[in-house]
């Protein structure tokens, strides 16, 4: 043990710098693997907390495991890399120490001791140093983006063991390389495959050193695509993952600023298959009034969407509508359809139909005004027809202009209770023809009747739902006004739910913004990191590299030559990583969006292009200055 | 090209010991002149050597090549200047192990960003017996050959000096033989100024001027 401590301590003094310089290149890999796993494991429970919905919650951990556990991914998989590249990098500087060690006699067995003491004590080193700094780096992320970050021990059991394997592996395959020849052999690298000469300095540069360096060169594209590809996917991820997925999402609303609409808690008498909206609602006159004095746009009404009307039909002939409600009763599609009960039975003798001839069911229906029909649907009806109820809208899947059928639509007033709905319920009996249709695939795909004709034979129906716009500029004090008086009208019933988007919008960008924030903290951080990785990447190149520079110089380069080729060849890295990572990110975005559904160029063009660009130049020039920096302390 | 030496000094220093490895030289070269460097080791030749080239910067004195202050220039037009002017050969060859013999021969002309001018490389490769060896890598050449390409690549400038320093030191006797006559006749046929670094007796004696180096002084034919 004598002669190993004695050389392991001579080691020390005569190479402490090169030593320092390997610990540190692993603490820094080690430190990027653990903090990753931390403060990913941290966001996802801060996600959690930050939207307390079972569904949401579920949405947004899918989204972020889609993007963060493969980035998470790649950054272990490039700490390994790293770690084999230090391993590989700390060998060969040891080499020609290994070959005198040999020639004087050491065994392989001794010299192997010699070798894998002295690469444990550097491991155990970078593990302790890394601990610390990832805990560091960890807890200061979280101080800045308002993240607890907790402390796990399995990721450092992991970095450990995985770190170790590397190292051991690297170190037993390249002595047994060592092995292979006598101590004595000549070091000069003699490459594997012949090539044709080049003679351009940067292209003869770039194929004499690039197989060469091609594992430090592998690990700065990858960082490089690493922290392009995150900031790609960061500038992306938290405005998509606010959006769509959530009722109070303002661009699923389009410019409505504010709703109002039935909850829940309708009363239904069922054994009349009718859902029974009366003096339920947003109350009509009271809605109008507001719209008119503070000059809104009605962007939706309705006010039938409870209210199903019945239809009669014949038995004989083809009759597609019939086959149809067949169709989806068998595959219990069709609610409240009913076949010759005696409940039926009473209801037509009420509308004074006759059961046996005809059937009773009721189909899937919207109510819509003309205007709304015209710009959803783009149909064109005549206006008159459509208002007074003679003409409707269908699907083209089942029904076809021309048909016609009769329609039952129950009529009462604000006395009707479901007590006596069966007295006092009345229906308008009335022939319908379908005037217009539009082109669905959906089963049960509305008919459309004329909501200005609901409301005409129905007086006392109120609005169920309502959306509306700011048309004109209000101050504050007139929109504090609004949302006073549009809150009074939702009070009037518990089912009335009541929206202020113009509210909703500034707390939903708030939480973007918050979002955003803890992202760009994190990532930005990880990007630091990765550009000291860089650093260090480029520190082992130029330091393994040295002699050739010297070799220029002697020749006639100045260290101007030098940095030029070593630019030169970081900036082809960079291109490619770029490159790569701006691809790969802007796929993984297109692929959200598609799953998502949700258009996305806005976020493209808002946030990822300008941030991608911004990171771009940031790397350029943290690249080319990390470069400069590395050769200037190599003193070339 | 004509050189001066005029009291050539270089001192180094390690913390507190310093150790003067060259004295007051002073000597002249004309152009086209073959000179052989000797002495003994550790007595200041290769020293000389590495100033002439601009390799080491000097403690004191100066080097005129024709008219130019050799020492007064920068470190980078110093560079520039033994790019364009001065070829030197090493014991120890200096080949760049991942570059074949072919660029290694042509490295100065490309970092002269020139593209290379191969009609002169290829006079140079046929007139030192390497144009089997070109895209040879260094590690797959004897001493021999991979001195003749640290030749080659010194003379592909055309230089107007050329320093050579203990070029056969690692070279058997076959070999010395021949790489001392292709220096010699290269130089000659190229008009280059010749200067030999060698310990070996028999190498400088082939010299028809021979200046010693004694303990940093530089004695022989000086004038």
């Amino acid at each position: 043990m004598r002669k190993y401590a004695f050389l392991i301590s001579n080691d020390i003094k005569v190479n402490f710098k090169k030593r320092l310089g390997i610990v540190i290149c692993l603490s820094l890999f080690l430190t990027s693997f653990l903090a990753v796993i931390w403060y990913n494991d941290s966001f996802h429970y801060h996600l959690g907390n930050m939207f307390n919905d079972a569904y949401e919650l579920q949405n947004r951990t899918r989204i972020s495991d889609f993007i963060l556990v493969p980035m998470t991914i790649c950054f272990v998989f490039t700490s390994v890399i790293g770690i084999v590249s230090a391993t590989v990098y700390s060998f060969k500087q040891q080499e020609k120490t290994f070959r005198l060690l040999r020639c004087i006699g050491f065994s392989k067995r001794k010299t192997g001791t010699f070798l894998i003491i002295q690469e444990l004590s550097i491991w155990l080193c970078s593990l302790l140093l890394s601990v610390i700094s990832a805990y560091g780096t960890v807890q200061f992320i979280g101080r800045v983006s308002g993240i607890d970050c907790h402390f796990e021990v399995f990721p450092i059991i992991a970095a450990a063991l995985i770190s170790l394997s590397c190292i051991v592996i690297t170190n037993t395959v390249l002595l047994k390389k060592f092995y292979i020849h006598s101590p004595l052999r000549d070091n000069m690298y003699i490459p594997k495959h012949r090539r044709k000469s080049v003679f351009t300095l940067k292209k003869c540069w770039h194929k004499a050193f690039g197989r060469k360096f091609r594992l430090q060169n592998s690990i700065s594209i990858l960082l490089i695509f690493l922290c392009t590809a995150i900031t790609v996917i960061g500038s992306f991820l938290p405005l998509f993952n606010a959006r769509g997925t959530t009722w109070n999402d303002p661009d699923r609303v389009g410019d409505t600023d504010y709703a109002l609409f039935i909850g829940a808690g309708n009363t239904t008498p069922e054994e009349y298959f009718i859902q029974f909206p009366a003096g339920q609602g947003i109350d009509r006159n009271k809605a109008d009034d507001i719209i008119k004095r503070y000059g809104l746009e009605v962007k939706n009404n309705e006010g039938g969407t409870l209210f199903q009307p019945f239809f009669l039909t014949s038995k004989k002939g083809d009759n597609v509508l019939l086959k149809h409600c067949i169709e989806l009763e068998k595959n219990d599609d069709l609610y409240h359809f009913s076949f010759e009960s005696p409940l039926t039975d009473k209801m037509i003798h009420l509308a004074g139909g006759t059961i046996g001839k005809d059937i009773i069911g009721t189909m899937y229906v919207r109510w819509m005004s003309v205007e709304t029909l015209e710009d959803s649907y783009g149909l064109n009806v005549d206006s008159e027809k459509f208002v007074n109820g003679y003409d409707i809208a269908a699907p083209d899947n089942y029904c076809k202009i021309g048909d016609k059928f009769t329609v039952l639509i129950p009529v009462f007033d604000k006395t009707v209770t479901p007590e006596n709905v069966a007295e006092k319920l009345k229906f308008v009996c009335k022939t319908i023809t379908v005037s217009a249709v539009y082109h669905s695939n959906q089963e049960n795909a509305p008919l459309i009747f004329s909501q200005e004709y609901l409301f005409s034979v129905n007086n006392s129906l109120n609005y169920e739902r309502l959306d509306l716009s700011v048309s004109k500029s209000l101050s504050d004090k007139q929109k504090e006004s609004l949302d006073k008086e549009l809150q009074l009208l939702a009070d009037v019933s518990p089912t009335l739910k009541y929206l202020n988007y113009d509210k909703i919008r500034i707390e939903f960008y708030d939480q973007v913004n918050t979002q955003t924030v803890q992202l760009a903290t994190g990532t930005g951080i990880f990007i630091i990191i990765l550009l000291i990785a860089v650093m260090m990447s480029a520190f082992v190149q130029i330091h393994s590299n040295r002699e050739s520079y010297r070799l220029l110089h002697i020749i006639g380069a100045d260290s101007s030559t030098a940095i030029v080729l070593v630019q030169s060849e970081f900036i082809r890295l960079l291109k490619i990583g770029i490159v790569s990572g701006t691809v790969f990110g802007i796929v993984v975005d297109l692929f959200f969006s598609l799953i998502g559904g949700i258009q996305t160029w806005d976020i493209f063009l808002r946030y990822v292009l300008p941030v991608s660009a911004i990171e771009i130049v940031i790397l350029y020039f943290a690249v080319s200055l990390s470069v400069k920096i590395t050769l200037k302390k190599n003193s070339i | 090209m004509k050189l001066r030496v005029s009291k050539l000094s270089k001192v180094f220093s390690n913390g507190s010991v310093e150790v003067q490895a060259l004295k007051n030289c002073s000597f002249s070269a004309n152009e086209g002149e073959q000179i052989a460097v000797t002495g003994s080791s550790g007595s200041g030749k290769s020293t000389l050597l590495h100033l002439l080239g601009g390799l080491e910067m000097a403690s004191s004195g100066q080097i005129f090549y024709d008219e130019t202050d050799f020492t007064a220039l920068s470190q980078s037009k110093c560079d520039s200047f033994r790019l364009k002017n001065i070829g030197v050969v090493f014991q120890e060859f200096n080949l760049i192990p991942e570059m074949t013999a072919y660029e290694n021969i042509l490295l100065p002309l490309m970092l002269l960003e020139k593209y290379p001018d191969r009609t002169y490389a290829n006079e140079l490769i046929d007139r030192l017996d390497l144009f089997e060896r070109t895209q040879h890598f260094p590690g797959q050449l004897s001493g021999g050959q991979q001195q003749r390409v640290a030749i080659a690549r010194a003379l592909v400038t055309r230089p107007k000096i050329l320093l050579c320093d203990e070029p056969t030191g690692n070279l058997d006797a076959k070999n010395t033989n021949n790489v001392i006559t292709l220096l010699q006749e290269t130089a000659k046929d190229l008009a280059v100024t010749l200067i030999v670094v060698t310990h070996d007796k028999a190498v400088a004696d082939r010299f028809p001027r021979i200046l010693t180096v004694s303990d940093g002084i530089v004695g022989g034919d000086v004038v």
